[in-house]
């Protein structure tokens, strides 16, 4: 609490945060910018805002994109505040029900794959086909669900035949795969083991598809996020490889930034955290930065724009690669949008928590990518790349969205 | 009084533009004023047109409630600050740009219309609107209008209110007048435009205004020049001028500031400079040729050390170091007082001798920078509002500033305005008379004292 303290008061309040806000540029109401939410933070420590639902709720209305940081004079750490708050509302009041039941299945792997692969055999009873694209609709809407389209889950998650697929002379990679890879795109898991192989690399995973726990700790679950970070650590420990890759910023900057910082306090662990730290990769930085690797064969004909992910632009410094990447493929000519790094509203569970607020990031990111006249969307994040679908299906745009590594691998076959 | 309140407004007012939560009345208690408290207001009112305006107002007449009116609350003297609780009127849903007209270089806004955008759709025609305060990307037109905002292009173009040419304000009665248009030259009586601008939101509430644009200049020379003696700096801007070359940017930094900027940018700038000069000269390019060329001399004559921009690239990395001047200084300490005493442009170096020799008696760190063209500089006192005898020494010396700008014929305010933070010291630069008729005005305008109250005109 002493280090939220001293966060909050280096807040000049000067509001230069408002400029760059996606939950600002549509609520256009204080608590809704990086400003108002630290003043609150200040409030609960001096006591003058209680830690109830209320408080929960506004800090809530954050989608942790980071722009605020970037354009903050002061340098205040905003989405460290906004976790602090969160964490300050879970142990003061405990999580939601819902939460808990959830939480408590993502903090075990076997329950999570239990469940994803009953939820994709069962989801058709729930959801019926979206007309314009691969999406669904739920068949029975509540509210606003109603407007929203997701992709099916996978029938057959992600699972890389590893562990260790063949015995060659290359650097060993682990790819991470995350959640969202394993059970909603596995594809973008196959065509990062495809892009990775072709490249030399021996391609190992982890041998379960555990959370990195980024959505426990955005709902303020530290406790649940903490234990799924040393879970992590735990099953990594013997296991041989040169560098950590995953295709998810969200779980690479777990890697990176988070796992140190919640387990700095524990011997057994802190080292290990610090370890994988500094061979943790975003697969576009690893492929570019460190197997420099050359264009691939064939050609692609295709105008393409592409979506910085918050997680990746801002919170690892990745943006010339995937870039890089896309532009080395022949035929490939790229189209850049308008703001390519403000946030698409997705989120993680941001968008099924405020989904209004989501699909209206989402609308101004659907509307500068239409200007591009681009034929493809390329993200570098499942979970950018389910919020851009989503989008653009609502104003019926059939473009498609796909992972940079899916067009690379594509490109080499 | 506030729940009936309350329900009045709320039957007046769409639904969800009633904010009365304890985490939403928090987020309105304060502005970008680091030496002013925080002040909860009872409700925060978001109306989207003149008329929802108005009727807040008549509410608020009837009810005896304060009316704070608030753009993006990046004020800098208070003006923001519900003072005694009350209603926050946010203006920020009423953002439209109603009309551009190019062929008469003006256009016509709502309040919560933020600056830049309007410069982003004037640039598409060619024209500009000059004022720009540091805080353009976020602060209103509606807030600097009644803030009478100025910024780096002073010196050359102005300030807010030589741009403001009609306005159309929902009075403390609610009654709602249009006043002045798009004539640039208009006598019609009173100048009832300039009495709002500069108001501060206490004579009325601006919901519409009608600004002059002036047409982009073609081109631009930037350099910075730096000094080993601070009275060098200031020579140079006295013989700059003297020469009739009106730079449109001729900012100032001192030793202080710079080995902050150093330190936090790594802009390569010689940290055993005494000040350095930000100038740019706009125009035709011959003119800009020819007065860069003066500039540049007038530096070099004067000792000072030359970079000038071959570039937008190179323009960007000299802009780089005044743009990092605030930053810089707010990573240095918990709290930033940022203050807007002004002098005539003459007086400048015994204004900068005088603020060096009052933080040099207090024992606190002064950094100064500012507008060296048009007199406005910022003494920017580093303080932290946790340390109440560091807060004490901090608004001593802000008084001794104060009274050392209006010594040398200057004033408390260039473009920050009063608000709460400086009406302690009004009655130094207006005297019995100016404060005497300033409490007039209010009276005849705001008998009941609902607008903006508990600021400069209490």
């Amino acid at each position: 609490m002493r280090a939220l303290a001293d966060a909050v008061t280096i807040c000049n309040r000067c509001g230069a945060c408002q400029a760059v806000c996606p939950v600002y540029a549509e609520t256009r109401i204080e608590p809704g910018v990086a400003r108002g939410k630290v003043q609150l933070a200040a409030a609960i420590l001096s006591g003058d805002l209680p830690v109830d639902r209320e408080a929960a709720a506004a800090f809530s209305t954050c989608t942790t994109c980071m722009a605020c940081e970037e354009a903050c004079p002061s340098g205040v750490p905003v989405v460290d505040i906004v976790a602090a708050a969160r964490a300050q509302v879970v142990e003061a009041r405990g999580l939601p029900w819902v939460k808990r039941v959830v939480f408590g299945g993502v903090r075990r792997p076997r329950v999570l794959r239990a469940a994803a692969e009953a939820a994709a055999r069962l989801q058709d009873a729930a959801f019926k086909p979206a007309s314009d694209r691969d999406l669904r609709r739920l068949r029975f809407p509540h509210g606003l669900a109603a407007r929203r389209a997701y992709p099916p889950l996978a029938a057959h998650p992600f699972a890389h035949p590893g562990p260790l697929r063949k015995a060659g002379t290359g650097p060993r990679v682990l790819l991470f795969p995350g959640c969202m890879v394993t059970y909603v795109y596995p594809g973008i898991g196959h065509a990062s083991v495809e892009v990775l192989e072709r490249a030399g690399v021996d391609v190992v995973a982890p041998p379960e598809a555990a959370c990195c726990g980024v959505p426990l700790e955005a709902h303020g679950d530290l406790a649940g996020a903490t234990e799924l970070a040393r879970f992590q650590l735990d099953q990594l420990e013997g296991l041989e490889f040169d560098a950590l890759v995953a295709a998810c910023p969200t779980c690479t900057s777990s890697f990176v930034h988070r796992y140190p910082r919640l387990l700095a306090g524990e011997p057994r662990y802190a080292a290990r955290a610090q370890r994988l730290a500094a061979c943790a990769y975003d697969i576009t930085s690893y492929l570019v930065d460190v197997l420099c690797v050359g264009p691939p064969t064939r050609r692609l004909e295709a105008t393409v724009t592409y979506h910085d992910p918050c997680h990746l632009a801002r919170g690892l410094g990745v943006t010339r690669q995937p870039r890089e990447l896309l532009t080395g493929i022949p035929g490939v000519r790229l189209s850049e949008m308008r703001e390519p790094s403000r946030c698409c509203g997705g989120a993680g569970s941001f968008s099924l928590a405020h989904q209004e607020l989501s699909l209206a990031i989402g609308a101004r990111k659907a509307t500068d990518i239409a200007a591009t006249g681009a034929e493809v969307v390329a993200t570098s994040c499942p979970g950018c790349r389910m919020q851009l679908a989503d989008v653009l299906s609502q104003t019926g745009d059939s473009r498609p969205v796909v992972h940079t590594v899916e067009l690379l691998a594509a490109a080499g076959r | 009084m506030s729940d009936d309140l309350i329900r009045a407004l709320a039957s007046a007012l769409p639904k969800g533009r009633v904010l009365t939560r304890t985490s939403e009345l928090l987020c309105y208690a304060y502005d970008a004023t680091a030496s002013e408290a925080r002040r909860v207001p009872d409700v925060v009112v978001l109306p989207a047109s003149t008329d929802e305006v108005a009727r807040v107002v008549r509410i608020a007449r009837g009810a005896g409630a304060p009316v704070y009116p608030r753009g993006a609350g990046t004020s800098l003297s208070g003006g923001a600050i519900p003072a005694q609780g009350g209603i926050v009127l946010s203006t920020t849903r009423m953002d439209a740009v109603l009309e551009l007209d190019a062929e008469n270089h003006c256009a016509i806004v709502q309040p919560g219309v933020v600056i830049q955008r309007l410069n982003d759709l004037a640039a598409a025609h060619g024209l500009m609107y000059p004022p720009d305060p540091g805080s353009v990307a976020v602060a209103t037109m509606g807030g600097s209008i009644a803030e009478c905002a100025g910024g780096l292009r002073g010196l050359k173009y102005g300030v807010t209110k030589h741009y403001v040419t009609g306005l159309e304000v929902v009075l403390a009665d609610g009654q709602i007048v249009r006043l002045g248009g798009k004539a640039t030259k208009n006598v019609t009586g009173y100048d009832l435009v300039g009495l709002f601008v500069g108001s501060e939101g206490t004579l009325g509430v601006i919901t519409e205004a009608t600004v002059r644009l002036v047409p982009a200049p073609e081109a631009r020379a930037t350099m910075t020049a730096t000094f080993a003696q601070s009275s060098a700096a200031t020579r140079t801007v006295a013989a700059i001028v003297a020469g009739n070359v009106v730079p449109a940017t001729l900012e100032l930094l001192d030793a202080t500031t710079l080995r902050f900027v150093e330190e936090y940018a790594h802009a390569g700038l010689p940290t055993d400079a005494a000040a350095l000069l930000l100038i740019e000269v706009d125009g035709p390019p011959e003119a800009v040729a020819r007065e860069a060329a003066f500039v540049e001399r007038v530096c070099l004559g004067h000792g000072g050390v030359v970079e000038r921009a071959a570039d937008d690239e190179a323009r960007e990395r000299l802009w780089a170091a005044r743009r990092a001047a605030y930053p810089a200084l707010a990573r240095q300490s918990r709290g930033t007082i940022v203050e807007d005493a002004t002098v005539p442009r003459s007086r400048i170096p015994e204004m900068l001798a005088a603020i060096e020799e009052i933080a040099r008696r207090h024992d606190l760190t002064i950094a100064t920078m500012g507008h060296a063209g048009d007199g406005n500089l910022h003494p920017t006192v580093l303080v932290d509002p946790d340390d109440a005898e560091l807060m004490e020494r901090a608004h001593a010396a802000i008084a001794e500033i104060f009274r050392a700008a209006i010594d040398l014929g200057g004033t408390l305010s260039g473009e920050h305005g009063i608000g709460s933070a400086k009406a302690p010291y009004l009655g130094w630069a207006l005297g019995e008379g100016g404060l005497d008729l300033t409490r007039r005005i209010k009276a005849a305008l705001d008998p009941q004292n609902i607008l903006n109250p508990g600021k400069f005109t209490a």
